[in-house]
């Protein structure tokens, strides 16, 4: 076999579209987490407890919702990343690794969905 | 792939299981953990959102010891899957590879994800 012609039925099955965009985008999204995540960490542990109207209290300040706003869609975006990978190591078959990645990229655009909808929710209940 | 006639290579079955083998696949199964525990943190958020008898039904669901238990293992594959990313974040860099380093920076993540839970429920 040629090696164009090899490449080339990798390129119809999506095989190398985007790989260093891939690895960028999860080295990116992991160093953005790293910061992130112990901002939120070190910030939600200054709370006295883990009740339900501190916690809402401690999340409508417009900073803390900007920081778990960002380290939200992140996670989403290096979580959907990683199973994407996972799939592609050990599902073989063409058509169930197809399904399996679109279904992987359903869940997470709805779970960054919930995350959004819930974080603006939060504001605006603050407002009141 | 199919063919099953074919001569597979050695895998996991046939080696002896150094420290980096099994934080290399633990890496993957908290990464995998950690999705899952990403929708638990999504539904979270969502009740805090959405109203109050939404969370405490939220608490009694982990208030048991199995919910504690999880939560635990989840916190330890938190602090390890981001002790080991840095360690991958390192390794990007083009450095640490020769077989001592990697050695040692396996067991610096080991240790510090394990001091990083205890600290994180004994004081937290």
């Amino acid at each position: 076999m040629k090696i164009y012609s090899f490449l080339s039925l990798f390129k119809r099955n999506k095989l190398v579209d985007g790989a260093s965009e891939h690895w960028w985008h999860q080295r990116l999204t992991a160093v953005m987490m790293v910061v992130l995540s112990l901002w939120v960490f070190f910030n939600i542990s200054a709370i006295q407890s883990f009740e339900y109207y501190q916690l809402k209290i401690w999340a409508s300040d417009l900073l803390n919702l900007f920081m778990l706003l960002i380290l939200g869609l992140s996670m989403t975006y290096h979580s959907s990343l990683g199973l994407e990978v996972i799939i592609e190591d050990y599902i073989h078959q063409m058509s169930a690794r197809n399904r399996l990645l679109k279904i992987n990229k359903a869940l997470h655009m709805f779970l960054s969905l919930l995350i959004v909808i819930s974080l603006i929710w939060i504001k605006i209940g603050s407002l009141k | 792939m199919s063919n099953r006639t074919r001569p597979l290579s050695p895998h996991l079955t046939i080696y002896r299981w150094p420290l980096t083998m099994i934080l290399s696949i633990l890496h993957r199964a908290t990464g995998v953990s950690l999705s899952v525990g990403l929708i638990i943190f999504s539904v979270w958020l969502f009740a805090i959102a959405f109203g109050e008898q939404y969370f405490t039904f939220f608490v009694y669901i982990f208030s048991n010891w199995i919910g504690r238990f999880l939560l635990v293992v989840w916190t330890f594959a938190f602090f390890l899957h981001f002790c080991n990313g840095l360690r991958h974040l390192y390794w990007d860099t083009g450095r640490g590879f020769d077989r001592e380093r990697v050695e040692i920076s396996a067991r610096i993540v080991v240790f510090s994800s394990l001091l990083l839970t205890s600290i994180f429920w004994l004081y937290l």
